[in-house]
């Protein structure tokens, strides 16, 4: 244990420290969301911050779920999770093209999705994710802790839905890390207790 | 693929590229995307009416009230899908939906919220955003849009007026009083502009009232009203008129008001007195053509009253060109009369209608006989016809397309292909292929969940269920696995809300009755409502001659015609020994059962539970109402109308009744004698044209929510309104030993409105 807690520089505990305390902050309004899923949400008007859909999300609106692939509703942003390993972030518009999405990551624009063109590819993101006029991205994670948000910026009127599915390369349940973490921190309290 | 921009948190120099590439798309600066366009449809192709779900203009959606869920749900009709999308919340008990032709916003009036809930949707991308919710009148029921969906009208069904809402800023721009008692259905023309402000509205009167000079129990009574809103002015411009039918086309044994009794039914040659019938209960109405046609169960309540002479399927046709009845009634019942098949099944109930746009053919959903039949009109001078199955021998059976648990409401496509029914009870969408001959049912698709099995919600929908049909499917006898189908009348003729409307409160005629003449009493004043466990039951019928629910089996038998629900230890035969009277126990005996719950229990259960008290619209804040209770209390009117049931009369035993609380078969010590009963009145005989029951008094009648029953007052409905009751001194002097602290015309008007207040919200008064 001490030598796995050595390679965590020093310099990097206060990083690891205001992770922690964000995924901690997620959890407080309904914990990490789950890896390897695809997950919905609500937009309404461009710019707007989008939500998760009701009830998971009571701010939210009203999402017509997936008749296809599983899914399940998002909460109210951010988003959180942790991963062990880098991990892909594959966000989706639905049903109609004409909506766009910039994606965040811990207040940093990842990018934007694609730019829709014209189609409908109906209700599940699967089949979305393979139509090239629907709008979608595909973003590279890296290892730690991450907090999502979503702002549309284009959007067809009367708002819509969308889906985000973090794929995890190696899948690893999110508590290993934050176990890491913490054992790392007694570790490191204990050692310096005992040269005190 | 997509655009995939692959990168790491925190990497500045893709941030930096990140916010070219939006400069480059011109999308960075807020507020200045794209907004795609709107889905096309901006006008209904013809005039709309007021449903329980609602198409879009271009067919694409749909959106279907669930009043027992408190949601609505959302289809996507497109293509032959049929897809519930998704269920939504919204207030209390939602009846009427609307939606804008082009589907961005559906309008749900929620009947006990006091609501209109407008939700923005935009379907085609799957979403639906939080409801707002409007405020309108006292129990908003019906709802109807004009033509290009500018405006929509709300027919509150206890504030008696029409609220207009304006769909751009979703604001009530309006209110139209005097639109009559108790409206229900609304009907827009389209005249094909764009300009909402030159339709009419057409408004129906749920309840019919006394004409002039008439008498209650006779056939000719009541007629029924609808009121004519101007959308120009959004002000009444004439009431029309329904008139009653002198002859609906069914013979009875006897006149009982002619004092002829009956004779006997074994001689089909008895059957030689022709009865009439008023039209009531006037649920919904549709244009088309020149013509507005109104569904409405009638009533011919003179006596002897027999399954198929008491109710009658009538179709009311308004001739548009002058706002006239155009006294072309037709009693859709003859159609079922005149088939040469057997079984037969009744069109009981005819709750709504919907007509194709290109073709002189319409569709009515039965509420009570849980099908879909089919009428054409003809456009010269407005007559219908009931349609027979072309599938068969000419004449050989009427068209009846079973299509769910209690029909309420129709819509039709723009392209007449498809026809969509809610049903209320099934809880579920019926498809009906408009193409085929005949038509059929296509799909059915369930709308909201059903109660949980085993529970005390589901025990109550069975007993609704059988409240609200006329056929009744029960579980297979023992032994057997065919179910056992129509026992709650003759082919399916009548059901309890026939008289007491499918919310179960009255029809408020008065029926001349085997005791004499009786007005339909509300049965949500059947139980306590204050009490938890609904224990506490007033004597039933205005004479206190039935002290068991169960003794209405036989209603069943007498009225309907049925074969009833309590039967033989072998759990089919019906059992002979239900004499109706305060003898014998009728309650806990052998039932049919349904899905294992015994029907007489569940029809009890939601008489107990499952019924509310309509909604006052008087505030409990006005000085004349405050006042009028304090005068209400010092007359001690309590003594015989107090308590939570407002009403103090109980069955204080438990059956059968104690043979010294009995005289002349009626729980004799619950009957006030308070100078209401005058044996010489025209209508005071029993069907048999004897002397009628009340020389000993009645019932005090529950005031709860007695708001809700207009213009037809005491047992015999000679009191054309409470003023006149209260002009009986005998009556308004009984709870002070007879002296009269209700002299003052002011007063007893003050009384009168405190009266109008009461309701489910309303601090009982104890004796």
């Amino acid at each position: 244990m001490r030598r796995v807690c050595s390679k965590v520089a020093r310099s990097e505990w206060k990083i690891a420290l205001t992770l922690l305390a964000v995924v901690l902050c997620g959890q407080a309004h309904g914990g990490a969301i789950p890896l390897n899923t695809f997950l919905q949400f609500s937009f309404t008007d461009v710019d707007v911050q989008a939500a998760g859909c009701d009830p998971a999300d009571p701010a939210g609106a009203f999402c017509v779920p997936s008749s296809g692939t599983p899914s399940a509703f998002l909460d109210a942003p951010p988003w959180t999770f942790s991963t062990a390993t880098p991990a892909t972030l594959q966000v989706t518009d639905v049903f109609e093209a004409g909506d766009r999405f910039e994606v965040f990551d811990l207040g940093g624009s990842l990018g934007l999705t694609s730019a829709p063109g014209v189609a409908d590819c109906g209700d599940d993101p699967a089949v979305c994710l393979t139509n090239a006029a629907i709008s979608s991205g595909s973003f590279l994670l890296g290892a730690g802790v991450h907090s999502l948000t979503i702002v549309p910026r284009l959007v067809n009127a009367g708002g819509g839905t969308g889906y985000l599915i973090v794929l995890a390369q190696v899948p690893e349940p999110a508590t290993a890390s934050l176990a890491l973490l913490v054992a790392c921190a007694a570790a490191g309290f204990a050692r310096r207790k005992s040269a005190g | 693929m997509f655009a995939s921009i692959n990168r790491t948190p925190f990497s500045l120099p893709r941030r930096f590229l990140l916010l070219v590439a939006l400069g480059v798309v011109g999308l960075a600066a807020p507020g200045s995307a794209l907004h795609a366009q709107a889905p096309s449809g901006t006008r209904f192709a013809g005039p709309t009416s007021s449903q329980p779900l609602a198409l879009t203009a271009d067919d694409a959606f749909l959106v279907v009230a669930n009043p027992d869920n408190n949601s609505v749900t959302f289809f996507d009709v497109r293509a032959g899908r049929n897809r519930k999308l998704l269920e939504v919340p919204v207030q209390k008990e939602p009846w009427g939906v609307a939606f804008l032709p082009n589907g961005s916003k559906a309008y749900v009036a929620n009947t006990v919220s006091g609501t209109v809930s407008m939700l923005r949707t935009n379907l085609r991308n799957g979403v639906i955003q939080k409801p707002v919710h409007i405020k309108v009148g006292t129990e908003p029921y019906a709802l109807a849009l004009t033509p290009n969906g500018t405006r929509l009208y709300v027919a509150n069904a206890r504030s008696n007026d029409v609220s207009v809402i304006d769909t751009a800023s979703d604001t009530v721009v309006e209110t139209i009083a005097n639109v009559g008692f108790e409206p229900r259905g609304l009907a827009i023309t389209n005249d094909g502009d764009g300009d909402d402000a030159d339709e009419v509205v057409y408004v129906t009167q749920f309840l019919s009232l006394p004409l002039l000079g008439k008498v209650d129990g006779a056939d000719d009574a009541k007629a029924g009203f609808v009121s004519v809103v101007s959308t120009t002015t959004n002000s009444v411009v004439k009431q029309i008129q329904l008139n009653p039918i002198a002859d609906t086309g069914f013979k009875a044994l006897g006149d009982a008001l002619a004092r002829i009794p009956p004779g006997d039914p074994a001689d089909p040659a008895n059957f030689k007195f022709v009865t009439g019938a008023y039209p009531n209960q006037l649920n919904n109405v549709a244009i088309k053509g020149s013509f507005a046609y109104v569904p409405n169960t009638g009533a011919s309540p003179n006596g002897p009253v027999r399954f198929d002479v008491n109710t009658h399927s009538l179709l009311h046709v308004i001739d548009r060109v002058l706002d006239v009845d155009a006294n072309k009634t037709l009693n859709m019942h003859t159609a079922v009369r005149d088939q040469t098949a057997q079984p037969k099944r009744f069109l009981t109930m005819p709750w709504a209608i919907a007509f194709k746009h290109g073709a002189n053919e319409g569709y009515v959903v039965t509420a009570s006989s849980d099908v879909l039949f089919k009428l054409t009109v003809n456009p010269a001078d407005g007559s219908a016809a009931v349609q027979f199955d072309p599938s068969q021998l000419p004449g050989a059976r009427v068209l009846e397309i079973a299509v769910g648990k209690s029909p309420r409401g129709i819509v039709i496509n723009s392209t007449d292909t498809r026809a969509y029914v809610m049903n209320y009870i099934s809880r579920d969408l019926a498809v009906v292929d408009l193409t085929s001959s005949p038509e059929q049912l296509l799909a059915t698709v369930p709308s909201a969940p059903l109660p949980a099995p085993g529970s005390l919600a589901e025990k109550i929908h069975i007993g609704k269920e059988l409240y609200l049909t006329s056929i009744g499917t029960f579980d297979p006898a023992p032994g057997s696995s065919t179910p056992i189908v129509g026992r709650m009348s003759n082919n399916g003729w009548g059901s309890c809300a026939t008289c007491h409307t499918p919310f179960a409160t009255s029809d408020n005629v008065v029926w001349i009755f085997p005791a004499g003449p009786r007005r339909s009493l509300p049965q949500h004043t059947d139980f306590d409502q204050s009490v938890a466990d609904r224990s506490q039951m007033r004597p039933l019928l205005w004479s206190a001659n039935r002290d068991e629910q169960e003794d209405f089996t036989n209603n069943i038998r007498g009225v309907s015609g049925g074969l009833g629900l309590i039967v033989l230890a072998d759990g089919v035969t019906p059992d002979p020994n239900t004499v109706p009277d305060l003898t014998i126990v009728n309650g806990g005996r052998n039932q049919l059962k349904v899905r294992g719950v015994p029907a007489w229990d569940a029809i009890k259960a939601f008489v107990q539970f499952g019924i509310r008290a309509p909604i006052s619209p008087i505030t409990k804040t006005d000085p004349d109402v405050i006042a009028g209770e304090a005068l209400f209390r010092a007359a001690n009117c309590q003594a015989c109308h107090g308590t939570a049931q407002w009403t103090t009369a109980r069955v204080r035993f438990t059956p059968p009744t104690p043979a010294n609380l009995q005289s002349n078969g009626q729980i004799i010590t619950e009957l006030r004698k308070v100078g209401t009963f005058d044996a010489a009145f025209f209508n005071e005989v029993r069907q048999n044209a004897a002397p009628p029951l009340g020389a000993d008094g009645f019932v005090p009648p529950s005031l709860l929510s007695i708001h809700a029953f207009p213009r037809t007052f005491l047992h015999n409905g000679v009191a054309t309104s409470l003023d006149q009751v209260l002009e009986n001194v005998t009556h308004r002097s009984a709870g002070t030993g007879g002296v009269d602290t209700l002299s003052a015309a002011a007063d007893r008007q003050k009384v009168v409105k405190f009266m109008l207040s009461i309701d489910a919200a309303t601090a009982p008064i104890n004796p």
